[in-house]
């Protein structure tokens, strides 16, 4: 008999949309529903037939399975061994994990750092310079009657947020739905979440900066003694700044499109003063669309334990924070560290080829539930449980929501949760360090 | 005459078919199909005399990589190129992080080039992993 397990959090995007259905039939998952594309192949990657099921450990330059045991005291002897490890990923598994986690770097005076540092680090850096006016998506669908995404394409990366949060769903003051929001896009490309906008700004790349600034003056003076701004007519301008002051209720969405292009955390910092000029006139609110399921959750522990959200170094013994120099990729860049423990990511096909290639130098430790391009430059390979598949465990919404993600199906044998295989790390970590002192 | 190279700005980032290909396909034909591949305004393809599925030459001041060329649904972007995120864009972005940690993964400038062996293919994951264990210094040398 097939069984449905209902509210299941879908464990692949910052919506942590909650309300999928998942059937089970002797222990496999055989449907998937309420989610979209990218959560339902995440769902039956489970079963897929690269997933790693064992522990390996690299000897004479092939994969050799071993006992946990054995890969696990051979993860602690890099990490014992090494001067200045890297600690990195983290943002696609449970906020359990990401506590060990730092306490591992912590006993190593590691570099931790999460995926936030190449997508919403910018944004983090420039709220801690601004401030944020915020809110829940939840408040969004019931009030908002003014979206606004800039830089970003939800239909594409987060396929579910407009039909559940911001633009397709009725809300409690907004019992017409869609009919009662205006829908504003600005991106380079006509995205398909473009095609569904009232309004479509196409700005011209790197050109965010100016244009923000523009509807800064525009909203404050309500003219612009310019034709044009980055390929955006005036005309355009004005009424877009009018928009934004006249709604009851404005929330602007951003993405990678503003932090990854030139201008980065001062995109975002112009972004942040636009919302906090409009709150003069109305109430506004901003929002950056989170990437990976869970990496506001390791921003939010690190903050906990820390007092910083990503790249932090230890090795004072002490926690430092400073993106740029501890953040993964200048660690990589500068070939500084010289061993690396890599979480739940996938580093050597996200990052610049500049940066992977220190990986290819140095002892690597990889936690992963697929073979993976960082897999396969591995030396040490251990067998996770996929968090919110086959493991229990707490991951925070794009908005700061904590969320129980639920466990659907048995986690192949041999598979331990991520938290449980960096806390024997840490265990045998422990270990060594008082042997040899 | 079809021009041989054209002058473009790069810009990286998710497609839902990287999405999907990234859960479990990573080592398979999957990801190289969803992200070896460069979103082109159909314009520009004319002018270098591109048809969809033909090999391409994309080089920027830190690489090169063959890709392949597809028609772009979100058009018109002229002079813009779309590279999904993944091993193939990262051959050619800025490793710059402007001393904040973030490479430029989006508006570097390039140049396509059009190519005349049509047999040409973008490498495969496994392919790019060889490439990176041969790196300078690497402990597979
Ligand atoms: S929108 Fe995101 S969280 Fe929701 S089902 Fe799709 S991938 Fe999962």
């Amino acid at each position: 008999m097939p069984e449905v397990v209902t509210d299941v959090v879908c464990p692949f995007c910052g919506c942590l949309c909650d309300d999928l259905e998942v059937v089970v039939e002797n222990g496999k998952i055989v449907e998937v529903r309420n989610a979209c594309s990218l959560g339902t192949a995440k769902f039956l990657s489970a079963q897929k037939e690269d997933r790693i099921r064992k522990p390996y450990i690299r000897k004479n330059g092939k994969f050799v399975e071993v006992s946990l045991e054995e890969a696990i005291n051979k993860a602690a002897e890099i990490l014992v061994n090494a001067n200045r490890p890297l600690l990195y990923g983290w943002s696609s598994t449970e906020c359990e994990a990401h506590r060990v986690g730092i306490m591992l770097a912590e006993e190593l005076g590691a570099v931790i750092d999460n995926t936030a540092s190449v997508c919403h680090g910018p944004s983090i850096i420039a709220v801690q310079e601004i401030g944020l006016s915020g809110c829940t998506l939840g408040q969004v669908k019931n009030r908002a009657d003014l979206i606004i995404y800039w830089g970003s394409n939800p239909s594409s990366a987060h396929p579910r947020h407009l039909s559940r949060y911001t633009m397709f769903c009725r809300g409690f003051f907004r019992d017409k739905g869609a009919k009662e929001r205006t829908l504003i896009v600005v991106d380079v490309r006509r995205t398909d979440t473009a095609k569904l906008a009232d309004y479509f700004v196409q700005v011209k790349p790197g050109g965010d900066y100016e244009l923000i600034q523009a509807l800064r003056y525009a909203i404050k003076t309500g003219d612009l003694d310019k034709n044009e701004v980055s390929g955006v007519p005036r005309d355009l301008i004005l009424k877009i700044a009018e928009l934004m002051k006249s709604c009851h209720f404005g929330a602007l969405f951003f993405g990678l499109g503003l932090t990854m292009s030139k201008g980065k955390h001062r995109n975002i910092d112009a972004a942040l003063s636009l919302v906090r000029d409009l709150n003069r006139y109305t109430k506004f609110v901003l929002m950056p669309m989170r990437g990976h399921y869970n990496v506001t959750g390791f921003n939010t522990v690190s903050t906990w334990m820390t007092g910083y959200p990503f790249s932090v170094d230890f090795s004072r013994g002490y926690p430092r924070y400073n993106p740029g120099e501890y953040s993964a990729v200048d660690v990589l860049l500068r070939e500084e560290c010289d061993a690396a423990l890599i979480v739940a990511s996938d580093p050597v096909s996200h990052f610049p080829r500049k940066a992977t290639e220190h990986l290819a130098r140095i002892p690597l430790i990889v936690i992963d539930p697929h073979w993976t391009p960082t897999a396969m430059l591995a030396d040490v390979i251990l067998p996770p449980a996929i968090a919110g598949i086959e493991v229990d465990g707490t991951a925070y919404r794009m908005d700061h929501v904590p969320l129980m993600l639920k466990k659907v199906i048995d986690p192949p044998e041999g598979c331990l949760p991520d938290r449980e295989l960096v806390k024997m790390i840490l265990d045998r970590v422990r270990e060594l360090k008082a042997r040899s002192s | 005459m079809a021009k041989r190279e054209l002058k473009v700005i790069i810009i990286t980032g998710r497609s839902i078919e990287q999405g999907i290909a990234i859960e479990g396909g990573k080592m398979e034909m999957e990801y190289p199909r969803a992200c070896g591949v460069c979103y082109m305004d159909p314009s520009d393809m004319e002018k270098l005399d591109l048809i969809a599925g033909d090999p391409v030459l994309v080089r920027t001041k830190f690489g090169e990589v063959v890709l392949t060329a597809v028609r772009s649904e979100y058009a018109p972007h002229e002079g813009i190129v779309f590279i999904p995120m993944g091993p193939w864009a990262n051959k050619i972005i800025d490793p710059n992080t402007s001393s904040i940690g973030m490479p430029s993964f989006k508006g570097v400038e390039g140049v396509v080039q059009k190519l005349e062996d049509l047999g040409k293919r973008p490498p495969t994951a496994t392919e790019i992993v060889e490439e990176v264990k041969k790196t300078e210094g690497s402990k597979y040398a």
